[in-house]
């Protein structure tokens, strides 16, 4: 239908989970609701975007720099990813 | 995966007393009679501990309310252990 | 012409963007039986011997302790802790 329309779309769309599985690897900052906001490196997720992520720090909200070695993110208050 | 379910933790308390801690500064300790996977909960001869900080001076304080049976909705709950000592 | 090809391209990429769907499931299966470190929607942290989890992130701890504002608060022999609260589930 919209042939012409859809390609050029294509070209210029990044699928949010394409970013995700980009970052995988990489240093993310995670931010869920209520002030938590957690900083690592993405190991992987799943269809519900829970995190699996290792050295996770506590960035803001409660003091509490726990480094964890390894550790599963609920996807139930997330909010946003950023990459760094 | 082959583990128990946590769920089985409430299972194993049925007719014994158990600690429930709920959202909104509240603790019920009562006799478990039934649960369902929401978590929904029906305790009897429980005791309900609602906890608050007085304005002035931020003193916690606690006032408690009895129920003979008492029916919990699953999402208010926090956490559920073994009440025997309580 | 290019258009069709273009169309291929991204339908490959969408494929090919297949998320790890065995990560979570393999860490909640590996941590299980360890000392792992629950935190709450309200800043209560739990740490504890993992004894069982479930779909909803349901858990149960074993000899766990309750830590608020870094300080031990209550210690639980087992402990059931309702998934919908759970932050993070930490390996320690």
């Amino acid at each position: 239908m919209s042939e012409t329309t859809t390609p050029s779309l294509a070209e210029t769309m990044t699928l949010p989970l394409e970013l995700l599985d980009q970052c995988v690897g990489k240093k993310l900052r995670v931010y869920l609701r209520d002030r938590h906001v957690y900083e690592g490196t993405l190991v992987g997720f799943d269809d519900l975007v829970n995190l699996v992520m290792d050295n996770v720090t506590e960035v803001a909200g409660s003091p509490d720099n726990s480094i964890s070695d390894r550790m599963l993110i609920s996807s139930r208050t997330l909010t946003m990813l950023a990459p760094l | 995966m082959t583990v128990a379910e946590p769920l089985d933790l409430l299972k194993q308390n049925l007719d014994e007393k158990i600690f429930v801690k709920l959202s909104g500064y509240r603790e019920m300790v009562g006799k478990l009679h039934g649960y369902d996977s929401h978590c929904n909960i029906v305790l009897g001869d429980a005791v309900e501990t609602i906890y608050s900080l007085t304005e002035e001076e931020g003193k916690l304080t606690s006032e408690q309310k009895n129920h003979t049976l008492v029916f919990i909705r699953g999402d208010s709950v926090i956490l559920v252990t073994d009440g025997e000592n309580l | 012409m290019p258009d069709e090809k273009e169309i291929q391209q991204v339908e490959s990429k969408t494929e090919e963007v297949a998320p790890t769907p065995d990560i979570t499931a393999t860490f909640l299966s590996s941590v299980t039986g360890q000392n792992v470190n629950v935190k709450l929607f309200n800043d209560f942290k739990y740490t504890g011997e993992l004894s069982s989890i479930d779909g909803y992130m349901n858990v149960v701890l074993q000899n766990a302790s309750e830590i608020v504002n870094g300080k031990v608060t209550n210690t639980y022999e087992e402990v059931f802790l309702r998934g919908n609260n759970v932050i993070y589930i930490g390996k320690m």
